[in-house]
């Protein structure tokens, strides 16, 4: 009988207060951090690079290193991540995205001063503001885009929730909380568990009551799914940014090819090498447009480029079913009269596909084939006979189900002429590809750029717009 | 309702001077290799491998004579074994070639088999389908495989010689319980093959396991259950020759699950644990870990549990009956063969193939090439030719890794000793589904 007349036991309603003690004093910090300076602001993130570099900011390193490899990151992709890190926070680099004439900043800065108010006309001027609250929505497998959203976020003047997960959560407050900044003041961590019922009541709770005006959402088809889903019920109508998963591809003049066959070769392998080809940048299909009379194939191309492959082969990971279903692609290839150019020494972890015309995997079916999430330093070269076939190829580039999730082409990586490359800049507006690159940007970002067509730093501020010809003073 | 189990299983007459294919050369060449005793008994490695290396052109003509929409000759030009598409082979071919026209057990899932059927196998009533359990983590549906009466025909000669060889004698007489439903014998290969063989050699073949009525989206998984009287008939008899072929699940649930009360129910119904087989009587198993609670981690952890209480003999002083382990995949017309074992032995459990199975073992799974003289206890990459399977090219990687063991041309078991035709190895384990590291979500 023990036990028979206990009462049920009380379920807590679901409330995101009651979790998060600081979700109602983040109004106050609102209006806090628009009080402040933003070139302070800016000055103190600055000293973050100077502080990486001391043996405190080593020690900060190393331990990050230390929590990632535990947490069984691959250490290439680690050492990548942690060293770009540090690049995010040199001066040239934070002076260039901030004062970038291409976004909304670049005005901003006046003879070596940064004023809020940017005189346009004598009756237009305006200010550039915070948005306010922005949720960060961070993915399991990488710490750099997450920890440059809050950052940013941070300088711009806003205050930051972040959504990690529990993999890597650990891994970026760990970081935010040590660098010598106020930033950690104004970011606050959720880390809500997707598995969990009451954590996904919380979370689904935060999205519609929470007045976000941004939720900056870096993940793949499942959780921009959830998110957009629920965003919508929010009142306060937040803006969706959403970094999803994106492809990159290469377009080679065969003459070009012709002339140039060690530099494309060299420059090709590192593209598809660097972070094991998961890159949204990294080349995952490649053309090569015959702009020859002559019928010679490029066999000592692909010779060289397994041979480029090989020197610069990281093994990233086993994953051992991936690699027989890899294997199946690969006689699916060699099938429909593809050619297939394996490594001697690495095997099928180094696959290079020569096919003409068209993808040979257009017609593959999902069970046969490996998603470019799950293999490495793998890459379809398509031999086409005119330029003009490209639009349609790219256009089908992610409906197939080698890749699957892949909303669009990020980015062209182009070897040819100058008229050639034209033509391409031409083809990338068509596509709504986000970047034309030469390989060394296959991996690095250029301050200036865009980030997918838009520039965080835009995304996290909007223009107050002061009009008329009332006078003012720089408010300070 | 052909089949000599209550309707189910492989019909006892296979009519194969109705197939066409009969006639041709590849398969009278098989038939007098089959026909010239047990080769197991008497082979030496060298001879299966040039019995191999002699029947690889023949194997690969076959297949062109019998092409169905040019499939093998596009497939033989495609993998580069042939010159041309016209089907005309390349000169210089090894058996190490066979490697070139690999298929994953994954292909044969769904209709993957389809393409692949030769002319007579090609929309075909005589034969059947086979399907795995469905249990592989990660696919889509199971293996489906068709066998012809044909090939079915060769598989009791085949197989054949593997049970006899391993047991040491031919086998005729004696009585056999399967520990599953009759109803499995219709889809289940190992089910079907094994007691189609029995039933031929004129084994009383019974079954331990029924198929229970239930709800209509329910699979025959989730309805079999025990048939208590076939399996107190099968274990009270006095016959001397008694094979227990269960799985290893089968022998969990009969006899280590049962605690308490409910093992002394199990004894009430059963009159076991113990179970005598007779003074011949062998424990065949098969199966693999499948199904069993994640603390068995080894089949020889179960049989040594139940070693005692299977006994080779009509009393308590009987020994523990020889235990005699098998793979069997959907994906292979053949068995690859334990020998007796002790169920109480830590010899490691080789299998061995037939010699009309051309074995390799691979490098890896990124790297498929056979390897020349694999180290013993090493792993590697299974990969196997079923030479006498001739529905389409049985060249299976199953995705399975196992131990190349010692190459011995003779071996001593329970039941005496061995003569060797071709290496075993060890079964280790299924390969691991690992999708790997992912960051283009968060790469922006």
């Amino acid at each position: 009988m023990i036990g028979f007349f206990k009462g049920r036991k009380q379920e807590e309603p679901i409330d995101i207060r009651n979790r998060f003690n600081w979700i109602d004093e983040l109004e106050n910090q609102k209006l806090d951090l628009s009080s402040q300076d933003f070139e302070a602001r800016l000055t103190e993130i600055k000293s973050v690079h100077p502080f990486l570099k001391s043996e405190d900011g080593q020690r900060l390193i190393q331990s990050l290193y230390d929590d990632m490899i535990g947490i069984g990151f691959p250490e290439e992709s680690i050492k990548i991540e942690l060293d770009l890190l540090s690049e995010i926070f040199s001066l040239k680099t934070l002076d260039l995205m901030f004062f970038n004439p291409s976004n909304g900043l670049g005005n901003s800065f006046h003879e070596g001063q940064f004023q809020d108010l940017v005189e346009v006309d004598q009756s237009y001027s305006y200010l550039v503001v915070p948005k306010g609250l922005i949720l960060v929505v961070g993915s399991s497998n990488t710490i750099l885009p997450v920890i440059t959203s809050i950052v940013l976020s941070y300088i711009c003047g806003n205050v930051t929730v972040c959504q990690l997960s529990k993999l890597n959560g650990g891994v970026i407050s760990k970081f935010i909380d040590g660098i010598p900044s106020q930033c950690s003041a104004y970011t606050h961590y959720i880390g809500l568990d997707h598995a969990d019922p009451v954590d996904v009541g919380i979370l689904k709770q935060a999205l519609i009551e929470v007045p976000w005006n941004v939720i900056n959402v870096w993940g793949g088809e499942d959780a921009n799914n959830f998110y957009f889903r629920n965003v919508a019920k929010n009142p306060a109508r937040p803006r969706v940014l959403n970094m999803e998963p994106l492809t990159g591809i290469v377009i080679i003049q065969k003459s070009y090819l012709q002339n140039n066959q060690k530099k494309v070769s060299a420059e090709l392998a590192r593209s598809i090498c660097e972070m094991g080809q998961q890159l949204c940048s990294s080349p995952t299909e490649g053309y090569i447009v015959d702009d020859c009379d002559s019928d010679d194939e490029v066999d000592a191309f692909f010779t060289d480029l397994i041979d480029d492959l090989e020197r610069r082969f990281v093994d990233f990971e086993n994953f051992e079913t991936s690699y027989f279903k890899l294997d199946r692609m690969l006689t699916f290839a060699q099938d429909h009269q593809s050619r297939v150019h394996l490594s001697k020494k690495y095997g099928n972890k180094i696959s290079v596909i020569q096919s003409k015309d068209q993808s040979v995997f257009e017609h593959l079916d999902d069970t046969q084939s490996v998603s470019i999430h799950e293999r490495r330093n793998f890459l379809e070269l398509i031999r086409v006979g005119s330029f003009a076939s490209l639009l349609g190829l790219i256009r089908r580039v992610g409906q197939k189900h080698t890749h699957r999730e892949i909303k669009k082409v990020q980015t062209i990586l182009v070897f040819g002429d100058q008229g050639f490359n034209t033509e391409v800049l031409r083809l990338a507006k068509k596509v709504g590809a986000y970047r034309v690159v030469d390989s060394r940007y296959i991996f690095e970002r250029h301050p200036l750029e865009a980030l997918d067509g838009s520039h965080l730093i835009n995304e996290f501020t909007y223009h107050l717009s002061v009009i008329g010809s009332v006078p003012y003073q720089q408010p300070g | 309702m052909a089949g000599p189990f209550s309707g189910y299983g492989i019909e006892s007459d296979l009519r194969i001077e109705n197939s066409p294919t009969s006639t041709d050369p590849y398969y009278q060449e098989l038939s007098d290799v089959l026909s010239s005793g047990n080769i197991l008994e008497t082979y030496s490695f060298e001879d299966t491998t040039k019995l191999q290396q002699r029947l690889l052109y023949p194997y690969l003509e076959y297949f062109i004579r019998n092409d169905n929409n040019n499939y093998y000759k596009n497939l033989f030009y495609n993998r580069g074994i042939a010159k041309n598409k016209k089907g005309e082979l390349k000169s210089d071919l090894q058996l190490h070639d066979l490697i070139k026209l690999r298929t994953h057990s994954d292909d044969l899932r769904g209709d993957g088999q389809k393409d692949r059927l030769v002319k007579h196998a090609v929309g075909s009533d005589s034969g059947m389908f086979f399907k795995s359990s469905g249990t592989t983590v990660g696919t889509t549906g199971p293996v489906d495989v068709f066998r012809s009466n044909l090939t079915l025909s060769l598989s009791r000669l085949t197989n054949g010689n593997l049970i006899d060889w391993s047991i040491g004698k031919k086998i005729d007489h004696g009585e056999c319980l399967f520990h599953m439903a009759p109803e499995m014998t219709d889809f289940l290969a190992f089910a079907a093959i094994g007691s189609d063989f029995l039933r031929h050699r004129g084994l009383d073949v019974s079954f331990g396991a029924k198929v229970n009525s239930g709800p209509a989206d329910t699979t025959i998984w989730q309805r079999i259950g025990p048939d208590i009287g076939e399996m107190r008939k099968f274990f009270s008899s006095p016959s001397d020759t008694k094979y227990f072929i269960a799985s290893g699940v089968g022998l969990y649930k009969m006899f280590m699950e049962p605690v308490g009360l409910r093992k002394f129910a199990m004894k009430l119904m059963l009159n076991a644990p113990p179970v005598y087989l007779g003074k011949d009587g062998v424990l065949m198993i098969g199966g693999g870990l499948k199904r069993l609670p994640e603390e068995i981690t080894s089949l020889s952890q179960v049989v040594q549990a139940t070693g005692e209480n299977i006994i080779a003999g009509d009393n308590r002083n009987g020994d523990p009956a020889p235990v005699i382990d098998m793979l069997g995949l959907t994906e292979s017309i053949n068995v690859f063969i334990g020998v007796p074992t002790s169920p109480f032995s830590d010899e490691p459990w080789v299998k061995y193939p037939h010699p009309l199975t051309y074995v390799a073992l691979l490098n890896s799974p990124n790297d498929l090439t056979p390897v020349e003289n694999p180290e013993p206890g090493k792993e590697y990459l299974l990969f196997y030719v079923n030479l006498m399977t001739l529905d389409y090219v049985e060249a299976i990687v199953p995705g399975d890794f196992v131990l190349a063991s010692e190459a011995k041309g003779t071996i001593t078991t329970a039941l005496g000793d061995r003569n060797v035709a071709q290496p075993g190895f060890i079964y280790s384990r299924r390969a691991e589904q690992n999708e790997g590291f992912k960051i283009r979500e968060g790469c922006g």
